[in-house]
This record gives structure tokens, C-alpha cells and sequence, in this order.
């Protein structure tokens, strides 16, 4: 087993190589928008309201530069407009050609009835294989982490598998009321099983301090309210731009939920060929790099480097796991009440 | 005009001078129907189908309560109806950011009848989808009296200033929906009360605290808890609505703070291409 001290130097050092390595290798390169068709005639996209209006920016952005293209947008939550979507098909037939979602739930759930088209190879070209899915091209991703304060708990401290922090006398901060959250608890359960879960929960609550936000939860942490916040890693990175100094540290565990990738990624929802060529544009190094600057999201594709400040996600080692299947909520939430966390 | 439709039609002109307008456009699949191009000159037409649609409501919800068992076809008839009515097309295309919330509260009755949800559960979900199709409704007639008043331009179709007011408005509209809260609370609808602060977080804040993050944290974390714990906590516990207003009132003074930092990092934005 590598040295965790050693894990994240060696982290430290392969920051900024792109994907690659543990989650094979992508067919091809991001292209420049400049390499890609120009896009005309009709498309309807449902963009799911993401990042401050940073996603809407980007479809005006594509609209301005293709003029031929008639393009209709219609906003909303993820989840409303999955929604208004499947109610949709259900009474008369979806409208939409395309389904841009901040989370890979909503998507899973317009997957679940039906409605998305399988995902053409070409849009599996830049992605490595971990995120070739047939129900949704993934777009950019967001990994849980554990952000902790440098100057109270040592990085060899940290546990490297999250079934593993019970074990730890380490005091936790995270939010379990936060969608992300129940996320990561749902990819444990469909991991680890539902009575591990449970155990896991009902140590937890016995350690942890529940924040409204998991923004809360990491700013705990940060000023010593708890030992580590268990987090999406955005907070910290955002955090780290607003007060470079503030003592707050990344680390991951390795292989299970605790470093789990949800992405935010787009449906197919006709045989429209202007929406399949609409993502190429979503993949490309203008956009791409984009959304990591303005939203720090992961870049999914190979060659546009991750967020300033972010870490190696090349060596990241998510868990082998069907992101559709983070829509399976409702178990979770019974665990969650169950062992008193919720 | 009822009281009621002056409160949503306000909350309506939040929304669209915000969000992503498409006045008179026929939809991409044509559906939308002829009217939409004149769409100022339907209003009572558009009036008339709210009402058709609310009787609808009544007959369900009286029915339910009666348990005549006839809820899963009323509920039928309803959407049925609901995507026959030129309204459907009206607000779909005139007002777009109204549309898919009454899609969600259909659902949401639909959901409450299928499950065999208490008769008070269904009546306040009809409530909800009720007050959605006059908030389109008054998103409607709005954009008509715009367009009346030749104030319709480029904008409205999502460039430009439009775009960048769009945080702005965002917060606009949450601020709103935290008085629609009060108002809620202070008829003793606590689920609607609640339901309204959880939106106002969920569709509203959560997506613009992102770059506030960076700004003022902590003031991101003050408003985190002021909506997930503090004031939902106040209303479970039955405080005065005094108190609830004064937690709502402190929340919207941070909100525009919150305004304002948006507005100071708009300035530094950069392009995508």
C-alpha cells in the first residue's frame, strides 16, 4: 500500500496532466471550437440551472457564434425539469433534443423512463473510458473529498477508505441534508451494501457536526470547529481563491464513495444531429477550460487542465459505479432517517 | 383583480425580466399554436382557461375529499385539458420561465392522488398548482403590456444585459418567494410556507453562491443556515410571524449584499470563446 504522505506528493507532482492512467485513456483530444461543424437548423435544449447562470453563458456563447443555428432554451432546476420532461413524454411527447444537467441524478432519472437516445461513439472520443456511459455523455465532473485544516490534523491521519473513518477519532463536519451528499451516501449503499451503510451512519452521527451547507462544513474545518469536512472539492478551491491563506487541505480516499465523481452531463433526447454536434462544442478545450476556471468543475476530457488550485485528479481513484444509479435516492433517505442522521 | 393574482402577477415580473424570454416565437416543434404571435390579444382567452383549469381543480380536490374515486381520471382530465388550452402554449412560449414550475406541481398532485395522500395534502397541492398558472397567468399579461408599451427589445431574448441581470434577478425572486413564505405562514400553511423557503434556496440561491463564495464566504454560510435551519426552525416551532418576518427581513438585507458582490464580480467576468 503507497505511504498516504507519499499519495499525495506524488499527486502533488502529476498535477495537471489531464485524465488518463487509472481511467483508461481517451480516443482523441479535446478539439479547439474553431475544429468543430458549424451548427445549424433547430435545436431545443433544456439546460438545467447550474453555477451561478456559468451554463447559460455557455449556450449564449455557442448561439452567438453560429448563426444559422435556431436555437430555443428553456431553464429550470435539474430536477424540475427532469420533471417537466418525463411529464412531458408521458402526455404527448418530450419537447426537447437535449438535457444539460448540473447532476447526473436528474439525468439518470430521464434515462429511467426512457427517453434518452444511446450516446453515439463519436461523443465518447475525448472522454476516458470510465466516463464512455450509454444513457449521457458526461461534461465536467465534481469529486468528494476530505477538506482538513493542515495545522490540526496530519495528512498520514486521514483515513484512505471512507468506510474506514469511524475508526478515526477525527471530529467530521459535513451536511447530510445537501444533495451531494446524499449522493455520496447513495454510491456507499449501492457499494458497500445497505447494512454497512447504516453502521457507517450511526458511528458517524456519534463523531460528526451537521452544517446547513457543506460550504459551513469545510469553513468549520477551517477554523477548527471539527477535525475534516467531508465535501464536494469546489468549496475548498473556492475558498483557497477568496483567502489564499486559509488552512484548508484536499485529500481523497481511494476506490469507494468517498471518491466519487458526479458529473454534470447532457442527454440526447432526439436523433437530432445538431444536438450530438451541440455537445462536441461542450467538449471542447474553449468550454472545457471554462468551466474549470469560472465553476472550478473537472475537465472530463484529455488535454485541458484542471482547475488552479485543483489536485492531481489524474491518480484520483473513483469507484467503479453506474453514475445513473445515484437517482436511486429514496433507500438512501431511509437509511439516513433510520440511523438518525436525516 | 384578486388579491392573489396581484401577488403572483408581481412574482411572475420577477422571474421574466430575468430569466430566458421567448415572446411570440412558435415553439421548435410547432406546437404552440397562432395566438402565441398576438398573444396580448388572448389575455381573457388565456383568463378563461385558468378558470376552466381552477373549476377543474375544486371538482378534483371536492371530489377527493368525498372519495367518489375518480381523482386518477379527474387528474387525467386535468392535464388533458391543461395541454388542449391555448394557455398551455401562451405561457409556455411568452413566459417560459413560469412553465415548467406548473409541469412540477402537476406532478406533484399527481403524485399526492397516486399515493393516496391525505385529502389536506392533495388540497394543498391543488393550491400550489393553482397559484402556478396565475403566476404564468400575470408572466403572461405582463409580457403583454411590455410589449404595449414597445418595451420589448434584443434583451428579451437572452443576450446582453438580460443575461447579465440574470443573478440579479435571481435573487430578486428569492427574496419574493421569502414573502410569499411569510404571507403562507401567516394563513397557517406551514407545508406551502416551507415548501416556498426550500425552493427559494434550492432553484434560487444555491445557484448563484458559487462566486459569493469567494467574495464573502461567510455571508454565504449566514444565509445557508438562515434558510436550511433558522427560519424553517422558526416556522415548525410556531413562532409569531413577527419573529418569522424578522428573520425574513434580515435574510433579504443580506440578499441584496449578496446583489451587490454579484454585481462587482459581473464586471471581472470573462468569455467562454
Amino acid at each position: 500500500m503507497v505511504d498516504r504522505r507519499d499519495f499525495l506528493k506524488s499527486l502533488a507532482a502529476l498535477g495537471g496532466l489531464g485524465l488518463s492512467g487509472a481511467w483508461g485513456r481517451a480516443v482523441a483530444e479535446a478539439l479547439a471550437a474553431d475544429a468543430l461543424p458549424a451548427l445549424r437548423g433547430d435545436l431545443t435544449v433544456y439546460l438545467g440551472r447550474g453555477e451561478g447562470g456559468l451554463y447559460k453563458r455557455i449556450v449564449e456563447a455557442i448561439r452567438e457564434r453560429s448563426p444559422e443555428l435556431a436555437l430555443e432554451i428553456r431553464r429550470g432546476s435539474s430536477s424540475g425539469l427532469a420533471n417537466t420532461l418525463v411529464a412531458e413524454a408521458r402526455h404527448g411527447g418530450a419537447r426537447a433534443d437535449l438535457f444539460w444537467s448540473i447532476d447526473a441524478s436528474s439525468l439518470g432519472h430521464v434515462a429511467d423512463e426512457g427517453l434518452a437516445r444511446p450516446v453515439p461513439a463519436r461523443l465518447h472520443e475525448p472522454l476516458p473510458e470510465a466516463f464512455r456511459l450509454e444513457a449521457f455523455v458526461p461534461i465536467s465532473g465534481r469529486v468528494r473529498s476530505i477538506a482538513y485544516n493542515p495545522g490540526r490534523v496530519r495528512a498520514e491521519a486521514l483515513p484512505e477508505r471512507i468506510m474506514e473513518l469511524p475508526d478515526t477519532d477525527l471530529k467530521v463536519g459535513w451536511a447530510p441534508s445537501y444533495g451531494a451528499c446524499q449522493s455520496f451516501l447513495t454510491a456507499m449503499r449501492l457499494l458497500e451494501g445497505e447494512a454497512a451503510t447504516r453502521e457507517w451512519l450511526r458511528a458517524i452521527r456519534e463523531q460528526s457536526r451537521a452544517y446547513a451547507g457543506e460550504l459551513g462544513a469545510v469553513m468549520a474545518a477551517a477554523q477548527g470547529e471539527v477535525d475534516l469536512a467531508l465535501a464536494n472539492h469546489y468549496y475548498t478551491l473556492r475558498l483557497k481563491q477568496g483567502q489564499p491563506d486559509i488552512p484548508l487541505e484536499l485529500a481523497f480516499t481511494r476506490g469507494d464513495a468517498g471518491a466519487l465523481i458526479n458529473t454534470a452531463g447532457a442527454a440526447l433526447l432526439s436523433d437530432s444531429a445538431v444536438a450530438a454536434d451541440f455537445v462536441r462544442y461542450l467538449h471542447s478545450r474553449e468550454v472545457q477550460r471554462f468551466l474549470a476556471e469560472q465553476a472550478y468543475e473537472i475537465p472530463l476530457v484529455e488535454g485541458v487542465e484542471p482547475p488552479a488550485g485543483a489536485p492531481a485528479i489524474a491518480r484520483l481513484e473513483p469507484p467503479e459505479l453506474d453514475l445513473t444509479r445515484l437517482g436511486d435516492l429514496q433507500p438512501t433517505l431511509a437509511l439516513m432517517r433510520e440511523a438518525g442522521v436525516l | 383583480m384578486t388579491e392573489m393574482n396581484r401577488r403572483v402577477a408581481a412574482a411572475a415580473s420577477i422571474v421574466l425580466l430575468g430569466g430566458t424570454l421567448l415572446p411570440g416565437a412558435a415553439g421548435a416543434h410547432g406546437e404552440a399554436g397562432e395566438h402565441v404571435a398576438e398573444f396580448e390579444a388572448h389575455l381573457e382567452d388565456y383568463q378563461a382557461d385558468v378558470e376552466t383549469l381552477s373549476a377543474e381543480l375544486a371538482e378534483l380536490v371536492e371530489g377527493y375529499r368525498a372519495g367518489d374515486g375518480a381523482a386518477q381520471e379527474r387528474v387525467d382530465r386535468l392535464i388533458e385539458r391543461w395541454k388542449a388550452v391555448e394557455y398551455h402554449g401562451a405561457v409556455e412560449e411568452v413566459a417560459t420561465p413560469l412553465y415548467s414550475p406548473i409541469w412540477r406541481r402537476i406532478t406533484n398532485l399527481r403524485q399526492a392522488v397516486e399515493d393516496g395522500e391525505e385529502p389536506a395534502v392533495v388540497e394543498r397541492r391543488a393550491d400550489a398548482l393553482r397559484a402556478a398558472l396565475h403566476e404564468g397567468l400575470g408572466g403572461v399579461k405582463l409580457r403583454a403590456s411590455l410589449k404595449e408599451a414597445g418595451q420589448l427589445g434584443h434583451d428579451d431574448h437572452g443576450h446582453g444585459e438580460a443575461e447579465a441581470a440574470d443573478a440579479e434577478a435571481t435573487l430578486q425572486r428569492v427574496r419574493e418567494q421569502l414573502d410569499e413564505a411569510v404571507a403562507a405562514y401567516g394563513r397557517d400553511e406551514l407545508e406551502q410556507a416551507r415548501s416556498l423557503v426550500e425552493t427559494a434556496y434550492f432553484e434560487g440561491f444555491e445557484g448563484v453562491e458559487g462566486s459569493l463564495i469567494e467574495a464573502d464566504a461567510q455571508l454565504v454560510v449566514q444565509l445557508e443556515e438562515a434558510f436550511n435551519v433558522e427560519l424553517p426552525g422558526l416556522m415548525v416551532e410556531g413562532a409569531p410571524t413577527e419573529e418569522v418576518e424578522a428573520q425574513v427581513a434580515s435574510m433579504k438585507e443580506d440578499l441584496v449584499r449578496c446583489e451587490e458582490l454579484l454585481s462587482e464580480a459581473d464586471e471581472a467576468e470573462s468569455e467562454v470563446f
